[in-house]
């Protein structure tokens, strides 16, 4: 390979001819600034190669370019060429062909989550009395591109879109939920699959746009779900937070018990081995029950 | 050196072995240790979404008791070190400092903002440093082929240690050659452990740390490395979990970063309390 050249080695697969996966590699002359898309573009213009990806704007706005660069999700037009790429379509996503994924999966969990904004009140006046404050947190997520790197990237999400509704969605689902002018109650639709994110915080590393999804759109939107009391993750984090006020720690079979769960440390026949090696002793509490409510109390004062 | 240590919760119950080896590996390293035998739990990822406001105070009192003892926190937890940090930066704004200091008024404590946490790997790294460590070696872990796991809260959302972006980070694998092993490579490192669900979603979170065993068993590793509690006890307690899920067999062991040190300085296996492991390490034939 000369100094001057790219290597790339590129997904190739079409389900229709119904024959296994294979990678392509193609050498590319290095240009200045060159980015992942501009390496794609030539090997089909310049190489003559068949190779189905997708790109519109060139400028990380569609969102349309988003594939896998050397384990890592990234937009293709946004991202700098390396010298040696191993370049995939996104994972955890149904493939169309080469490096193409299919996004009406998410399209679909979006559709469920009312994506729109639904006032009550009719416009005071244009323009509108909103502070730069209240929207903070919308107009984070008013910059995502639906490109779903964020999805690839998240390792709760279900290709089948059952369940977790992943980040992207959350992130369209907090933009007009968060909105002060929304009206529109979303939790008993978020809370059937919210609770899954394991607080990774890999969607905030992946998105291109620095979208801070975990603690914008994921954290709020649970939030308001646990406010409500939906689900029995809602149970959970309550009896979580009323160890904390009570013993001051939290241990595992604290929990269970206080979640009537108890059962659950038994199943899979495990419980008892776990028991034997010390792993449900209970930490012993710490004296402070009365510490913590005289905190709690000041900090609800105002 | 000294340090006002946090075993977490997770230290004190499920892991407490965990905690036993970091105790027993300070002393050996000469680092004194004072616990904050008062102080509470950190509200994990619970804490901030069920009571935000509860959680910034309980932590702001646990870090108002360090500084009352003029000390930084030590940390064997990830998500311990996320909770803390995430309380230093809030508390960054006068607003929420005035806030929380009235509420700390209340029990006689003021934070100041002088503490700083630091996990265990960086005290070893940064303080205790590399080449220090590799000289009091007494049982170099020559040809262990040891796979690092990072897990989330030390690398995402900000990185705790090592100058670079938290992506591609190798001071797992620094510690673990200094220490004499063998790290290895593999792609699931700095991925999720699958913790934070598996209270209410068992089947997910082992079919995540399914994911990692799967990566460090592919990659030809022995055992994996780890510096969180939560990952420790994910992986390898809830390792006949994950098995069952993915109808796959690992019988790797998980060793937390206290243990590969204190086995490294010749801590024996009785010290480090090995067989509290629900796979137990003793077939790598270190101790
Ligand atoms: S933080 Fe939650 S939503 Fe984001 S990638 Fe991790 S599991 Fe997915
Ligand atoms: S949140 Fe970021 S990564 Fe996810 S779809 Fe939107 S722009 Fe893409
Ligand atoms: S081509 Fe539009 S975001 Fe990359």
């Amino acid at each position: 390979m000369g100094a001057g050249q790219v290597v790339a080695r590129i997904f190739s697969y079409d389900p229709a001819e119904g024959r296994e996966p294979r990678y392509e590699t193609y050498e590319i002359p290095r240009a200045r600034e060159m980015r992942v898309l501009d390496a794609l573009i030539y090997v089909v213009d310049q190489l003559g190669a068949s190779l189905a990806f997708r790109w519109f704007c060139g400028v990380r706005r569609c969102g349309a370019c988003g594939v896998q660069v050397n384990g890592r999700p990234v937009l293709a037009c946004w991202e700098p060429a390396a010298e040696q790429m191993v370049i995939e379509p996104l994972p955890n996503l149904p493939i169309v062909r080469d490096l193409v994924v299919d996004h009406s999966g998410y399209d679909r969990v979006v559709d469920r989550l009312f994506p729109y904004l639904d006032r009550r009140d009719p416009y005071q006046s244009f323009p509108e009395p909103l502070t730069h404050g209240a929207m903070r947190i919308p107009h984070d997520l008013m910059q995502c591109v639906q490109c779903l790197i964020c999805v690839a990237a998240c390792p709760s999400w279900r290709i089948d879109g059952e369940g977790f509704q992943g980040p992207a969605a959350l992130v369209q689902a907090g933009r007009f939920a968060l909105d002060p002018r929304d009206a529109l109650d979303r939790s008993s639709a978020l809370a059937r699959g919210l609770y899954d994110c394991c607080s990774c915080y890999a969607c905030n590393d992946a998105c291109p746009m620095g979208i801070d999804v975990l603690g914008h759109a994921v954290e709020p939107l649970r939030a308001a779900c646990i406010k409500r009391g939906l689900g029995e993750e809602a149970r959970h984090s309550h009896a979580f937070l009323d160890l904390i006020r009570e013993a001051g720690v939290v241990t595992a079979p604290s929990l269970l018990l206080k979640t009537r769960r108890a059962g659950a440390l038994a199943r899979a026949g495990e419980g008892l081995k776990l028991a034997r090696k010390g792993k449900f002793s209970l930490a012993s509490p710490i004296s402070t029950a009365e510490e913590i409510r005289k905190v709690q109390e000041r900090m609800e004062e105002r | 050196m000294r340090f006002a240590y946090y075993p977490g919760c997770v230290g004190k119950s499920s892991a407490a072995e965990v905690d036993h080896a970091t105790r027993r590996l300070a002393a050996r390293l000469g680092i004194e240790l004072v616990e904050l035998d008062q102080a509470s739990c950190c509200g994990a990822t619970q804490g901030w979404v069920t009571d935000p406001s509860l959680t910034l105070a309980l932590n702001a009192r646990t870090l108002a008791q360090a500084e009352g003892l003029g000390l930084d926190v030590l940390t064997i937890c990830n998500t311990c070190y996320l909770s803390f940090t995430r309380t230093i930066s809030r508390l960054s704004h006068p607003g929420e400092l005035a806030r929380v200091n009235h509420a700390l008024g209340a029990i006689g404590l003021q934070y100041q903002g002088r503490a700083r946490v630091r996990p265990l790997p960086a005290v070893l790294l940064e303080d205790v440093g590399a080449a220090d460590l590799r000289r009091q070696t007494r049982r170099p872990l020559e040809g262990l082929r040891i796979a690092p796991f990072y897990g989330c809260h030390l690398l995402r959302p900000a990185p705790a240690l090592g100058a670079d972006d938290g992506r591609s980070p190798h001071w797992l694998e620094d510690l673990f050659v200094a220490l004499g092993a063998e790290a290895v490579d593999h792609p699931a490192k700095t991925q999720c452990c699958g913790f934070h669900i598996l209270m209410t979603n068992e089947p997910l979170g082992a079919r995540i740390a399914a994911r990692v065993l799967q990566s460090a068993r592919a990659a030809g590793a022995a055992c994996v490395g780890t510096p969180c509690t939560q990952c420790y006890v994910t992986l390898d307690a809830f390792q006949k979990a994950a098995e069952r899920e993915s109808r796959t067999r690992f019988r790797l062991p998980i060793l937390h970063v206290a243990e590969v040190a204190g086995i490294a300085l010749g801590l024996s296996g009785r010290d480090l309390r090995l067989s509290s492991h629900m796979v137990s390490p003793r077939s790598l034939g270190l101790v």
